[in-house]
Order: C-alpha cells, then sequence, then structure tokens
C-alpha cells in the first residue's frame, strides 16, 4: 500500500511539474481515441477517414478548451451522417442541438462525458462511466451520462443499419427520416441503460456524500450491484437480450477502474503550478505557485515487552531491546490528518495544500503554513 | 521594503482573480433579479428553440398521416395541445434555470464577499506599513 501511495506521490509531483506539456498531450489522445472511433464505427466520408485529417483535428483539440473536442467529434458524426444520407443528418443535428440547448447549458464541463461514454461502450466497460460520474459529479450528472448512452446507441443504430439507409431511394426520405426516429425512440436497451446509469450516478453521489468509513467503496459496490441489477430487471421487463456473460465481467472490471481511478485520481488534489502577476506603488512581482509535495513518512513505534523473569533479574532492558530490534512494529497513523474519509486502515498522506512559492525581483523566497521554499 | 504577509495575500488575490474569481466577478456585476431572469430568458430561447426543433421532427415523421388527416382533424384542440405542451416544457425549464442560477448567484456572492474582505485586509497591511 506504500509503494502504490509513493506512485500517487510521484505521478502528482510529475503532473504539478509538467502539468503544461501533460495535459495538451491527453487531450490530444482523447480527440485522436475519439475522432479514430468515430471513423471506424462509421467511416461513410471517406475523407474523414484520412489519418492526416484526424490527426490536425487531434491536434487542435490539445490547445483549445475541451468543449472543442466534443463539438469536432459532434461534426465528425455528423458529416458521416450525411455522407450516409442527409435525413440521418437532420436527426442526428437536431439531437445534439437539444442536448446542447437543454442540457449543457447547466454543466458544459461535463460534455466530456458524451465523447467518453461511446469510447468505454466501444471497450465493452460502460459500467464505469456512472461510477466515475457519481464519484465525481453530482446528481446533474446522470443527464451527461444518459445523454452518451444516445449518442452511442444512435451510432450504432446506424452504423448497423447503414446498408438499409443506402438502400432507400432518395425519393424515401421520411421513410429514412421515419427509420432513424423508431430506431431511437423505440431502443428499449438503450431505454433501461439510460435508467439502469441514471439510478446508478444518484445512488453512488448519495452513498459517498454519507459521512461513514469506507463511503466511496461502498458506493462503488452498490453502484455496481444496482446497475447490474436494473438492466437484469430491465432485460426481465423487456427482453432486450442483454448478455449476462459480458454484463458481470464488465461490471467487475469497471468497478475495478473506478477503485484505481478513485485512488489515483479523484482523492488526489492535482494542485496546478500557478503562475501570477500583480504590482503595486513599489514593485512589479512575478509570483510562481509551486504545489507543496509531502509523503508522510509511516511512523516506527518500538514496543517494549518485559518479561517477568528479565524484570527480576534487572535486565529487561536488554531483552526488551533485543525483542524489538527483530520485530519493528509499524504504526499506520498519520499525523498529517484524514485525507479521504472512505480509506480507513491504510497509511495516509497528508492532503496537499495549495502552495505557493513567492519570488520577486530581489530573488527572495517565502513560505507559509501552505508554501514551500524551492 | 518587502512584506511576505502582504505579498502572500497578493499571491492569493491573484490566483483568485485568474481563475474561480473571474467568472464570479461576472456574476457580481448583476443584480441578483437581473442574473436571474437575463439566464431564465436565455434558458426560455434555448428551450423554444429546442421545442421548434423536436415538434418539426415530429412534423415531417407523421407528414403523410398529418396531410391525409388535416381535413378531419381539430387543428384548434391540436394547437392547443401543442400549446400545451410548450408551456409545461418551456415553464419547467424557466424554473429549473431559476432554481439552478439562484444556487450559483448566492454561492458567488459569498465567494466574492470572502475576496472583497481579503481585500480590505491587504489595504490594511498597506495602510499599516505606511504609518511606520
Amino acid at each position: 500500500m506504500t509503494n502504490l501511495l509513493e506512485i500517487k506521490e510521484l505521478i502528482k509531483r510529475i503532473y504539478s511539474k509538467q502539468e503544461v506539456f501533460i495535459l495538451p498531450v491527453l487531450k490530444f489522445l482523447l480527440a485522436l481515441v475519439a475522432l479514430l472511433g468515430v471513423n471506424r464505427q462509421l467511416g461513410y466520408m471517406s475523407r474523414l477517414n484520412s489519418l492526416p485529417i484526424v490527426l490536425i483535428v487531434a491536434l487542435l483539440s490539445s490547445f483549445l478548451p475541451l468543449g472543442f473536442t466534443v463539438f469536432f467529434s459532434g461534426a465528425f458524426i455528423l458529416l458521416h451522417f450525411y455522407a450516409l444520407a442527409p435525413e440521418v443528418a437532420l436527426v442526428g443535428f437536431c439531437l445534439f442541438l437539444v442536448m446542447v440547448l437543454l442540457f449543457f447549458r447547466f454543466s458544459p464541463q461535463d460534455a466530456v462525458v458524451v465523447v467518453l461514454m461511446p469510447l468505454c461502450f466501444g471497450l465493452r466497460i460502460p459500467y464505469v462511466m456512472p461510477l466515475a460520474m457519481g464519484l465525481v459529479g453530482t446528481p446533474a450528472s446522470a443527464v451527461s451520462v444518459c445523454c452518451g448512452v444516445v449518442v452511442y446507441y444512435l451510432t450504432h443504430f446506424i452504423s448497423v443499419n447503414a446498408n438499409s439507409f443506402r438502400a432507400a431511394d432518395a425519393g424515401e426520405a421520411t421513410a429514412r427520416l421515419r427509420m432513424v426516429i423508431d430506431g431511437i425512440l423505440n431502443n428499449k436497451e438503450m431505454l433501461v441503460t439510460m435508467a439502469a446509469f441514471a439510478f446508478t450516478v444518484v445512488v453512488v453521489y448519495i452513498i459517498r456524500r454519507l459521512s461513514i468509513d469506507h463511503s466511496w467503496t461502498i458506493a462503488m459496490i452498490a453502484g455496481t450491484i444496482l446497475n447490474i441489477v436494473i438492466l437484469l430487471m430491465g432485460d426481465l421487463m423487456y427482453d432486450i437480450n442483454i448478455s449476462v456473460v459480458a454484463l458481470l465481467p464488465g461490471s467487475l472490471i469497471s468497478l475495478g477502474l473506478a477503485a484505481i481511478l478513485q485512488f489515483f485520481v479523484f482523492s488526489v488534489d492535482y494542485s496546478r503550478t500557478e503562475k501570477v502577476q500583480f504590482e503595486d506603488d513599489e514593485y512589479y512581482y512575478y509570483v510562481k505557485a509551486v504545489p507543496k509535495m509531502t509523503v508522510t513518512v509511516p511512523e516506527k513505534t518500538v514496543k517494549r515487552i518485559n518479561t517477568p523473569a528479565a524484570r527480576a533479574s534487572g535486565r529487561g532492558e536488554n531483552a526488551a531491546s533485543r525483542t524489538s530490534s527483530r520485530q519493528p512494529s509499524r504504526s499506520s497513523k498519520s499525523s498529517a490528518g484524514r485525507n479521504n474519509p472512505g480509506r480507513g486502515g491504510v497509511p495516509r498522506v497528508g492532503r496537499q495544500a495549495p502552495s505557493r512559492t513567492i519570488s520577486t525581483q530581489n530573488n527572495e523566497n517565502y513560505e507559509d503554513e501552505d508554501y514551500e521554499e524551492i | 521594503m518587502l512584506n511576505e504577509e502582504r505579498i502572500i495575500l497578493m499571491t492569493r488575490l491573484a490566483s483568485y482573480e485568474a481563475g474561480e474569481g473571474k467568472k464570479n466577478e461576472t456574476i457580481g456585476k448583476y443584480f441578483r433579479s437581473d442574473y436571474i431572469g437575463v439566464q431564465v430568458v436565455k434558458s426560455v430561447i434555448g428551450a423554444s428553440i429546442a421545442f421548434v426543433l423536436m415538434f418539426g421532427l415530429y412534423l415531417l415523421y407523421d407528414l403523410e398521416t398529418l396531410m391525409t388527416e388535416i381535413y378531419k382533424m381539430d387543428l384548434f384542440a391540436f394547437a392547443k395541445n401543442i400549446l400545451l405542451l410548450y408551456a409545461g416544457m418551456v415553464g419547467g425549464f424557466a424554473v429549473l434555470t431559476y432554481a439552478v442560477y439562484a444556487y450559483r448567484y448566492n454561492r458567488a456572492r459569498k465567494s466574492l464577499r470572502n475576496y472583497y474582505n481579503n481585500l480590505r485586509r491587504l489595504h490594511s497591511l498597506y495602510e499599516k506599513n505606511n504609518n511606520y
């Protein structure tokens, strides 16, 4: 466990130092994977399938805000739809616009879930998303997760029925339109999945907010079980043929992934190194605020064991020293306080207070209780 | 003469101004009713566009049936139903927007109050320094 905590600290240290490079690279990779995924599943417009275009758009996404990744992915999907049939693109456009106007107006930062959700479906682990959003988001994140489910099932439906759309004559525009809308509205599997994921997000959120020990772990396990139960109930009620063979391993892998994410990502304050500039009447200040890094070293306590015989002969001290040197006990208590209420019994690492090192024109360094000297 | 406490406070304030404060300051420029009102109007417009899109899709979806039955239909009842649906959707969305943005406004004001208190503290530090 200590090794894991040290790895976490190492990741944190690397991130805080190299954040300027790591974030664009991550954004680039997300955009690249998302666009390649769209092209692989749909791929009806040959021009968009070329790697240079995908790379250029992914590069653009790497230095633009995350919302642009969502925008580019949506644009790619619509262009592929248009190449297949304009009616499909029309329905897709209306659906995306309704999502933007009604749902993402409140929490634009959640829009990235719509990109991640189809990717997770592609990896057969969509169950990780409601768990993750329940852990880091709010109950409103259920809306984003549901939108992601809709986008996945829409693209899946279109890719499965692409030949039918191609085969229909140009004069059957209304028929194609009806086919798409029916495909969305009558998709019971999609509706059951949306209900299961929405409930999971809300339940995970409620449990992880409870002031009980291991609330995050309990929330993840309860969310996984609830998700499986609702999906199986939906399968029984609507006969939607959910594969139990895929559901159970997928859920367990998702639970494991959520636990890893919780340990390495969610419970860690990846404080950024900030650079601020200001001035007063006397000076210009160029300040670099560096997150303070602390790994709490587990305290070692020596337990003295005095046997009655040793005490009687006056050699107890020596005996105790020998015993303790052979069997040192390690205390799991940390003096740094609670980092995460959900991880009792684990050597804790102190919560990272945001820290700032002040460098002025005089090259002086200051440190307060949050700040460290570099 | 550099004052450590002052620099630390200024750094915190500058960091706030560069991040969360930027958004909160925009909110803080409005009166509560104006801010929430503007957001509700935006939501009503957004919901209206969404409704028009969905209604348009419905018309296209049911175009053949509508064309054949338009002479038999009670158009007033149809329009009334559509308007009721529209009012329900837009009204519900406006109420939701009101609740969300009232909460956000209160949170931003609280954060800004803290920021202004820190500014006052900084000002007093400067005054103290000048008196010496």
